[in-house]
């Protein structure tokens, strides 16, 4: 059996910095088609998903010295991989993103999948204050989020990994976004850090 | 500012391309060029393969060259390569890239060559220069040599065509080239 296989991604990463180039092809080959996928669920179209992937991964694999362990590797490649996504957006406005299920976009901005550049800065912004939100959540309810959207899982994985029926996983999933919608009409209207401040009492029980 | 070159490397996905590919990244970073992945969603048999799947494939491809390749000192990201799916034949679309197109050298491994014996000469007519990749066996040692050397071996093995004179004054700058050819007159 390959060693490499049951070898857990932090020790993947000491062997990286020893120069282990084993290590390095195996965690790769871990990521490399989530991160294929998160790219695509942004852009909906192939090619500009594997520009994306092959800058998000080779940014994040120039710098994993810089990996400290804080959070697991998997969602610090997925930040550099949002992140990356969004200021693509930013940069160019010729990429078509597409938000995650439940957005706030009004009927008018739905039919319109082109925005204009000032929309689409507009918009990079509003991703920018969800994506706060979802990180100031409750850890129970941010990992199925990180779980549905940014790794992709169907409802049956979850069901399973949480030991759960598959209308509860929709339920928690529909609870958490629409807290959300409200986080975010909060932040617009109070301003995103007095909404982060008060955090527990929006998300208390 | 002289323009970059460009590198081309055609394959068809439903082969095993990884080692020629890892190769011709290779070459692209120590030529500082570009390098065109060109391919196409219809294989010789005339089945289709979906694009997604050979952009999943592509990826895969880097993560050979990762693990058999990979200089430490160098960065991923001064690595320039650009996939370029066609839908029709491959050596049709090929040809017509090349007549079109300023490519500097096209890398052809064996399987390709294979596939695609008859339209050679058109290629070689078509494009600026030529590496032939040498045969499967001369990669089977790619673990036990140092990375350097197995590169260097490759090159050594393959048949080349109307290179540019610049080509040999771009590998003779690869300073890790002084080791490899070192250790011939130390055998001496």
């Amino acid at each position: 059996m390959n060693i490499l296989l049951i070898t857990s991604d932090e020790e993947l990463i000491a062997a990286i910095r020893r120069d282990d180039r084993k290590a390095l092809g195996e965690l790769y080959n871990r990521y490399y088609k989530k991160v294929f996928n998160k790219c695509y669920s942004f852009t909906k179209k192939q090619e500009e998903a594997f520009d994306l992937a092959q800058e998000a991964l080779m940014k994040a694999f120039d710098n994993i010295h810089s990996f400290k362990g804080e959070s697991s590797f998997s969602t610090w490649l997925y930040t550099i991989t949002h992140r990356h996504c969004l200021a693509a957006l930013k940069k160019n406005s010729r990429f078509q993103f597409h938000r995650l299920e439940e957005n706030i976009l009004s009927d008018d901005e739905k039919n319109d999948p082109t925005p204009a550049a000032e929309e689409t800065s507009e918009r990079a912004e509003q991703e920018l204050i969800m994506y706060s939100l979802i990180k100031a959540l409750p850890e129970r309810e941010r990992d199925l989020l990180n779980l549905k959207y940014l790794q992709g899982e169907s409802i049956e994985n979850l069901q399973t990994q949480l030991n759960i029926s598959g209308s509860a996983v929709k339920m928690r999933l529909k609870r958490t976004r629409e807290k959300l919608n409200m986080l975010y009409a909060l932040s617009i209207t109070y301003g995103l850090d007095q909404v982060l401040g008060q955090i527990d009492l929006f998300t208390a029980g | 500012m002289p323009l970059k070159k460009t590198l081309l490397y055609p394959f068809y996905v439903n082969s095993p391309y990884f080692e020629g590919y890892a190769w011709a990244v290779e070459l692209a970073l120590r030529m500082k060029a570009k390098l065109q992945l060109f391919t196409s969603t219809t294989i010789p048999s005339g089945a289709t393969i979906p694009a997604d799947s050979i952009y999943h494939s592509l990826l895969e491809a880097h993560g050979y060259y990762l693990e058999h390749y990979k200089n430490p000192d160098i960065k991923l990201s001064d690595i320039s390569r650009k996939p370029n799916i066609t839908n029709g034949l491959l050596k049709d679309e090929l040809i017509s890239y090349l007549r079109k197109n300023r490519v500097d050298i096209v890398i052809i491994d064996p399987l390709f060559l294979s596939a695609q014996i008859k339209e050679i000469p058109e290629i070689e007519k078509q494009a600026k220069g030529l590496i032939f990749l040498p045969e499967r066996k001369s990669f089977e040692n790619i673990s036990a040599q140092p990375l350097t050397d197995h590169f260097y071996d490759v090159l050594q093995r393959s048949e080349l065509y109307k290179l540019p004179e610049n080509f040999f004054v771009t590998m003779g700058n690869d300073l890790t080239v002084f080791n490899y050819l070192r250790k011939f007159f130390q055998k001496r």
